[in-house]
């Protein structure tokens, strides 16, 4: 018994390290001189920040991690009080069309965002919002999950709670603020996780809409650093890029890991 | 009060953002994909009315066969691969180790990490001269494998890279559906003599069906969007043998300025997916019994 | 005029084929306490729901002090609710669930102070102001909810079953206080509830609701002494009423209730029943409370002893204060009610008596004969 439970010890042991010893080489590969981009091991006398140094010298990559937080942090907040105003109309309140709006919502979730893609691109071309804020942020304001996962927790909420309220003279939106945001924090916090992850690892569509330096998201400056020659085809420099784009989300996860975990995981009742 | 006046003008005040960006974003989206599919454009000159041109070139568009050819490729790798290895995962996990916390949380960090973070990692792991991988498999004496390089191989490193990206949500998948199967079933079945294996085979196996399901559809969801892998690692090649669905849909849109026929492709694409969903849905979708 | 006036309340909800409250209307007087009951599903949570404002009125008018309300807003009718469930605000403390109401009609923070204050004082929650709902006993949360409802000093304070959810001992408890509390607020209470003692010992006055429809209202004695129909008379009293199923004949000219070869001579009853039973197939039902059965020996109980009937017994409840005899005769199965002192045992058989001042006459449809 024993025996089989260290074989399982040791297995999941080179599981785990097979999971943690890329990024710790990513890390020691991004402080290390280029000479030593052969090296596989993880220490070295030589740890410098030149390779950061390089990747800050050649492109705006502190703009980039500015655009990323502001689109990913006004995209949360939308999805998170529009999703919350549709998932209480559709849990708690009665009114004609509501049935139709839950339909729509559904059928928004099922249709594969390809279909979309290309005539999206075009439309907010005729906004004239190509490489602008606008154009990454508007089209991804709402959100069809997250107005489901409030649905879901709002339905929880007993109606007596609004009704107690009603009868204080709390309109709607008052019961929604005052009493169904508190009460649904684990669905907020979820939801906030699942929409500020995404739109953080988006590269997609801010390669269709964005193409000016400035207003670029830092997965993408990162991949087109990689990718389109900037670094020169230097690990060092490549890894010391990624890393900025890796560590904002590793240092949350380490702090949230349980919470991380509950949102993507909640995350497969959209499939 | 009158409260069924006062919830309509809620409701409608409520939902309508929603309903308005609904329209503007997606709906008038949809209704314009089914406009280009008939068009030919280059976002300069006006579209041109072309019939059922694109959908006669779509069926004769070899790359774009072979796009769809590579992606299932891609998922008659990956999801054996993932729901096994997962699975495997999970039930040791389930069993009362110590560190079971630490070892889920270790394979669930780069399922919050970018897939570019990631490709561009794995990029270098994969080198074939000075690349972590091979360097192991060199010290149980195998030899270097050219990972991007071959034609043969790149599709099934992309199929592993995307495993170890997605195995730790699809662990905790299963960790969830094992754990909600009440011990009670197993200590029934062990007084009627059952072995570990058999209780594998006939309990949690067919209990975790709804689980596989999910994952099935979730690893095809994936594997349709695959874009940024090969568009980093390989740029779709050797040979074409990594070109995604979407990655030639980018490439025709933005290296070509087909519109039209990128959006006939989206529309095509988009087809697929629902068809394949709605197939695993009528074949591998069961009951929750728990 | 002073207090609550319902006229012809009707609530018809979508969906529904059938009304949910039919032509309901009475009064209220202040400082009264009515206990509305009824079966599950009869609409008495509707009735008080329409009152509160928190559902329409279909048809009909709801007066308060003179002013129809029917239409005006729930948080200006002056009505407060007492629910189930209590209905806290699971993330507010004591403090703030109090105050919730002031803080949305955005009281200056010195009334708020002093008004909480005052109810906190009168419900003995001083101590537990900063708690959370549940860190609270059952019976504290309910404290909490009669002060919610007391801050807003209402003129009507209505309790949907508010101590269903406490255990036998605090229910007992929390009635005194509701009824002290009542007194101090000098509002007109309305209160539901299924538990045939809490309505009895608490009513100033009852109202008895079947399918929406109001069947009786009266004291607490003139509801158990004298039921209008069949169903306030199995509804009401905490063992049901015994139902004896027979016929009505009429025999030289004097009416007689006969059941197999028992026969009871109604001219005893009271009422010489000139009715020509032959009509309506005859049907008739006698009911009779199960403490108004005597066994023969202790038949000086009985004012007017019945005649004689034989019986076995079924089962025996000892309740301690009292012991139930589920009994089986000629006349069909009913239960008595005996002194706990009293010893039968299963099986044993005996002769009983009713209480023929206490009998009541009903037809087939249920409607009462007068006795
Ligand atoms: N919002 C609603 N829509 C449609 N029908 C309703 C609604 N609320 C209640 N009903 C129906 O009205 C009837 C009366 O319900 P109500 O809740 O008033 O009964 P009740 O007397 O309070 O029952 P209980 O003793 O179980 O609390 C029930 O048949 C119920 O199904
Ligand atoms: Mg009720």
């Amino acid at each position: 018994m024993s025996v089989r439970r260290l074989i399982l010890y040791v297995m999941l042991t080179a599981g785990a390290v097979s999971f943690i010893y890329p990024f710790l080489w990513m890390g020691s590969i991004s402080l290390r001189p280029m000479t030593e981009f052969q090296d596989l091991g993880l220490f070295s006398k030589n740890f410098t920040l030149a390779n950061y140094q390089a990747v800050f010298d050649r492109i705006p990559i502190g703009r980039a991690f500015m655009n990323s937080c502001l689109i990913a942090g006004t995209v949360t907040c939308s999805v998170i009080f529009f999703s919350s105003l549709v998932g209480y109309s559709l849990a708690k309140l009665k009114f004609k069309g509501q049935g139709a709006i839950m339909a729509i919502v559904m059928i928004s979730m099922m249709i594969p965002g390809q279909l979309t893609l290309i005539p999206l691109y075009q439309l907010i071309v005729y906004f004239g919002w190509a490489d602008s804020y606008l154009g990454l942020i508007v089209p991804s304001l709402m959100s069809g999950m997250g107005i489901l996962i409030f649905r879901q927790t709002f339905m929880t909420i007993p109606y007596e709670l609004m009704e107690a309220a009603r009868m204080e003279g709390a309109g709607e939106f008052q019961i929604l603020r005052k009493i169904f945001w508190p009460l649904a924090k684990p669905a907020i916090v979820t939801i906030g996780i699942l929409t500020f992850m995404g739109s953080w690892n988006e590269v997609l569509w801010p390669m269709i809409v964005v193409h000016e330096k400035a207003m670029m998201t830092l997965p993408q400056m990162v991949v087109l650093f990689t990718k389109g020659g900037e670094s020169g085809g230097q690990f060092g420099v490549e890894m010391a890029a990624n890393m900025m784009l890796v560590v904002p989300i590793i240092i949350s996860y380490s702090f949230f890991q349980k919470y991380f975990v509950e949102a993507l995981a909640s995350s497969g009742i959209k499939g | 009060m009158q409260s069924e006046q006062s919830h309509s003008k809620a409701g409608i005040l409520f939902t309508s953002p929603y309903l308005i960006h609904l329209v503007v974003f997606f709906l008038y989206p949809v209704g314009f994909s089914l406009y280009l599919v008939f068009h030919r454009w280059d976002l300069m000159t006006d579209p041109e009315y072309v019939g059922l041109r694109n959908f006669t070139y779509l069926m004769s568009d070899h790359l774009f066969w072979q796009a769809l050819t590579n992606t299932l490729y891609f998922l008659v790798i990956h999801i054996p691969l993932q729901i096994i290895v997962a699975l495997a995962l999970a039930i040791v996990l389930a069993k009362p180790l110590k560190g079971r916390v630490f070892f889920r949380a270790t394979f669930f960090l780069p399922v919050v990490i970018s897939g570019a973070a990631v490709t561009i990692l794995w990029q270098r792991l994969y080198s074939t001269e000075v690349g972590l991988i091979n360097y192991v498999l060199s010290l149980v004496g195998i030899d270097a494998v050219p990972w991007l390089t071959d034609p043969g191989i790149a599709m099934p490193a992309i199929a592993i890279m995307a495993t170890w990206k997605n195995l730790g949500l699809y662990v905790v998948f299963f960790l969830a559906g094992i754990l909600a199967i009440p011990q009670t079933v197993y200590e029934a079945a062990k007084m009627e003599g059952a072995s570990s294996w058999h209780e594998f085979r006939y309990i949690t196996l067919p209990l975790l069906k709804p689980t596989m399901f999910l994952v099935v559809v979730m690893s095809t969801l994936g594997g349709f969007n695959l874009f940024i892998e090969p568009y980093v690692m390989t740029g779709g090649g050797p040979l074409g043998s990594t070109m995604s669905v979407v990655l030639y849909m980018y490439k025709q849109a933005f290296s070509f300025q087909h519109m039209g026929y990128a959006a006939t492709l989206g529309f095509a694409l988009a087809l697929i997916i629902m068809v394949c969903v709605f197939i695993q849905k009528k074949y591998l979708d069961s009951e929750r019994y728990y | 005029m002073q207090g609550l006036e319902l006229k012809n309340l009707e609530k018809h909800y979508s969906g529904n084929d059938q009304p949910t409250i039919r032509r309901f209307s009475a009064k209220f007087e202040p400082g009264e306490f009515v206990v509305l009951v009824g079966p599950s599903g009869c609409g008495k949570s509707t009735l008080l729901r329409m009152i509160a404002g928190l559902v329409p009125v279909s048809n009909g008018a709801i007066n308060l002090d003179g002013k129809d309300i029917t239409n005006v807003e729930s948080n200006l009718r002056n009505i407060s609710m007492v629910f189930q469930n209590y209905a806290l605000f699971p993330h507010m403390n004591v403090y703030e669930n109090l105050a919730f109401g002031m803080r949305i009609r955005k009281e200056a923070t010195q009334t708020i102070e002093k008004t909480v204050t005052e109810a906190a004082k009168i419900l003995h929650l001083q101590d537990l102001l900063d708690k959370k709902p549940g860190a609270l006993s059952g019976g504290q949360r309910q404290r909490v909810a009669l002060g919610r409802a007391f801050v807003r000093k209402p003129k009507v304070i209505l309790f949907d079953e508010p101590l269903s959810n406490l255990d036998a001992r605090l229910r007992i408890e929390m009635r005194q206080e509701i009824l002290k509390f009542h007194e101090q607020c000098g509002a007109i209470s309305i209160y539901v509830t299924h538990d045939q003692h809490e309505a009895m010992t608490m009513a100033d006055r009852m109202i008895i609701l079947n399918q929406g429809v109001a069947c009786q209202t009266g004291t607490p004695e003139e509801v158990y002494n004298n039921p209008v129909d069949q169903f306030v008379a199995g509804f009401v009293g905490s063992i049901p009423m015994n139902f004896i199923h027979g016929r009505g004949i009429l025999n030289e000219g004097r009416s007689f209730f006969q059941v197999g070869s028992y026969k009871i001579d109604l001219s005893h009853i009271g009422k010489d029943y000139q009715l020509d039973w032959s009509k309506n197939s005859g049907g008739l039902t006698l009911g009779v409370r199960p403490e108004d059965i005597y066994l023969d020996e202790h038949y000086s109980h009985a004012v007017a002893p019945s005649p004689k009937m034989a019986a076995q017994v079924k089962m025996v409840e000892y309740l301690g204060d009292s012991t139930i005899v589920h009994l089986e005769g000629d006349i069909g199965s009913f239960k008595s009610r005996f002194n706990k002192d009293l010893r039968v045992r299963k099986s044993q058989k005996l002769d009983f008596v009713f209480d023929l001042k206490k009998l009541h006459l009903f037809t087939e449809e249920g409607n009462k004969l007068p006795c």
